[in-house]
């Protein structure tokens, strides 16, 4: 297998008003041609910073530093802006929890995907919009050619939500970095989209990262699982594996708290984790970007 | 079990909430039925829990069981009594709601203590010494430090918020709580430490619970009985442990099918 992402000991530090706050501490990420790695933690973990700096999305004024960053032979930290803006949508792309904030209300559907992909190819419009109308057919979205000239408005959730993934796939990018992108969904349409990104990923070979607060999501899609706690990756391995001989304590207090099917209060007990008086976890969530 | 009564607290009898949609400037105004008759008992210190997805109806529901919304058609009863016959005042003291998110549930300028005692103030008749004792009170069931009674939200964390939304609901000693996605917005740790609370409130106050949810494992885990909603009406109602052991109805298949929970470990 090839590695696509390859990210070692990455540092994200945020400037507050009470000095740098550590965001990720030292994170590595492998992830190869065709492999789905999960990663999962609750609020302020750094999960979401980890991506983003992969992707290059945060503020200037937050520092990112990686002994290593590459994305197939390319060694991403030795980039520059445009060339960074080149490789997004172009061999990275990224899916966000919440379409209707990640696609532009006030252009068509049709418009938005073929902006993108004459981003980075030069080609005439028609073949860019037979690529869109391709893609949209692909993701499974009833009369492609129609929907081309809807507004994300006029579409359902879930199909806002396949619009994100035809537009993150136009390009054929390498590796696809998912952000919560079910946790928006109504159940029956999260199953839906979980087997499509599933599908997806094994028809073309992509490598892709996917994070979630939910670890019942993450052990359906992912075949790896890094588990992050206060900005460290403190657990993880295969999802089987993880499932059934969490090492770490958090790892097992985090599967303990989970309500599963066939537990009933009172002869089953959901394990909390002990809430402290003390913790005050406003600091680490309101520097989220 | 948990030793429920079969008495009804609450009644909904026939209840539908139409909303009249917009068609645009030369369009038709079409019709929604969001509640398109729906009946329901709450027993007396039961667990009922709604479930179904967006646009179900539920939340709905929840808004004209706390008399914020009027039914277009048919009527609610609390012990009997027609719901709009009641004061307004009387029926907010005895029943209460627990909103989803407690980030804008809760109003970023008052304090912990005001935000608590909010319900006393408005039925009034209870002085202030009397309000700040239940406060505290409350504080120390929840395991609230007594430090926090002059925090604003803006200075606690997402559990301590919905703990201050939950602290409000009870201190006008409701009999019944009427609990909106109350731990979707939380992180699970919290989600279990809340439920559980939630559980033992119950048994310590003589509650009565309406939840709603869309997460089934949730549900599974507290409720006595469970209705399903889908589109407006409810499909399924039943024993909490029978529903999930056999759902009858083809959309609660669908549902159970979808839902995506952890393995359970050995």
């Amino acid at each position: 297998m090839t590695t696509v992402l390859s990210v070692r000991n990455l540092e994200v530090s945020i400037p507050t008003h009470a000095g740098p706050l550590a965001a990720v501490r030292g994170v590595d990420l492998q992830v190869a041609a065709g492999e789905t790695l999960g990663i999962v933690g609750e609020s302020g973990c750094g999960k979401s910073v980890t991506s983003m700096a992969v992707m290059r999305l945060l503020p200037e004024r937050i520092s990112v530093t990686a002994d290593e960053m590459r994305l197939g032979e390319t060694d991403l930290t030795g980039l520059g802006e445009r060339q960074m803006a080149d490789l997004r949508g172009e061999r990275m792309a990224m899916i966000f929890q919440e379409p209707m904030t990640a696609l532009n209300p006030v252009l068509t559907v049709g418009r938005q995907l073929t902006e993108t992909w004459l981003r980075h190819r030069r080609t005439p419009m028609k073949e860019a919009r037979e690529r869109a109308i391709d893609l949209l057919d692909r993701v499974g979205i009833p009369h492609p050619r129609e929907r081309m000239d809807v507004y994300p408005h006029q579409l359902s959730g879930g199909l806002r939500q396949r619009v994100m993934i035809a537009m993150a796939l136009l390009c054929d990018p390498e590796l696809i970095i998912a952000d919560e992108p079910t946790t928006a969904l109504d159940v029956t349409v999260q199953a839906q989209i979980l087997d499509l990104l599933a599908g997806l990923q094994q028809e073309r070979g992509l490598a892709m990262v996917f994070i979630s607060h939910d670890i019942g999501v993450v052990s359906r899609i992912a075949h790896r699982v890094q588990v992050m706690y206060g900005g460290r990756t403190v657990d993880g391995g295969p999802v089987d594996d993880l499932l059934r001989h969490p090492r770490h304590p958090y790892t097992r207090a985090l599967l303990s708290s989970v309500p599963r099917r066939g537990m009933r209060w009172g002869r089953d007990t959901l394990g909390a984790i002990r809430w402290s008086e003390d913790t005050d976890d406003t600091a680490t969530r309101e520097t989220r970007p | 079990m948990t030793g429920t009564g079969t008495v009804p607290v609450m009644e909904i009898r026939d209840v539908r909430r139409t909303y009249r949609l917009s068609g645009g400037m030369f369009g038709q105004a079409r019709m929604l039925d969001a509640l398109a008759g729906v009946s329901l008992d709450l027993r007396r210190g039961e667990v009922l829990a709604l479930v179904g997805e967006s646009g179900s109806g539920k939340s709905t529901l929840s808004r004209i069981l706390l008399g914020l919304e009027a039914p277009t058609s048919g009527e609610v009863f609390l012990d009997g009594m027609p719901v709009s016959s009641i004061a307004r005042r009387k029926f907010a003291a005895r029943v209460q709601p627990v909103f989803q998110d407690p980030y804008s549930s809760l109003n970023p300028r008052k304090t912990v203590r005001q935000l608590i005692e909010m319900p006393l103030v408005i039925a009034g008749g209870v002085p202030a010494s009397e309000r700040l004792a239940r406060v505290r009170e409350l504080l120390d069931i929840l395991r609230m430090p007594a430090r926090m009674l002059d925090a604003y939200p803006s200075q606690m964390s997402g559990g301590q918020r919905q703990r201050v939304a939950i602290a409000r609901a009870l201190i006008s000693r409701p009999e019944i709580v009427i609990c909106d996605e109350p731990t979707s917005a939380l992180d699970v740790s919290v989600q279990a430490e809340v439920l559980n609370l939630l559980m033992e409130l119950r048994a310590e106050f003589g509650l009565t619970y309406l939840f709603i949810s869309h997460d089934l494992a949730v549900v599974e885990y507290i409720a006595d009985r469970v209705a399903v909603m889908q589109e407006g009406r409810i499909v399924e109602l039943d024993e909490a442990e029978r529903l999930f052991a056999g759902p009858a109805h083809d959309y609660t298949r669908r549902l159970l099918a979808s839902a995506l929970t952890v393995p359970l470990a050995t």
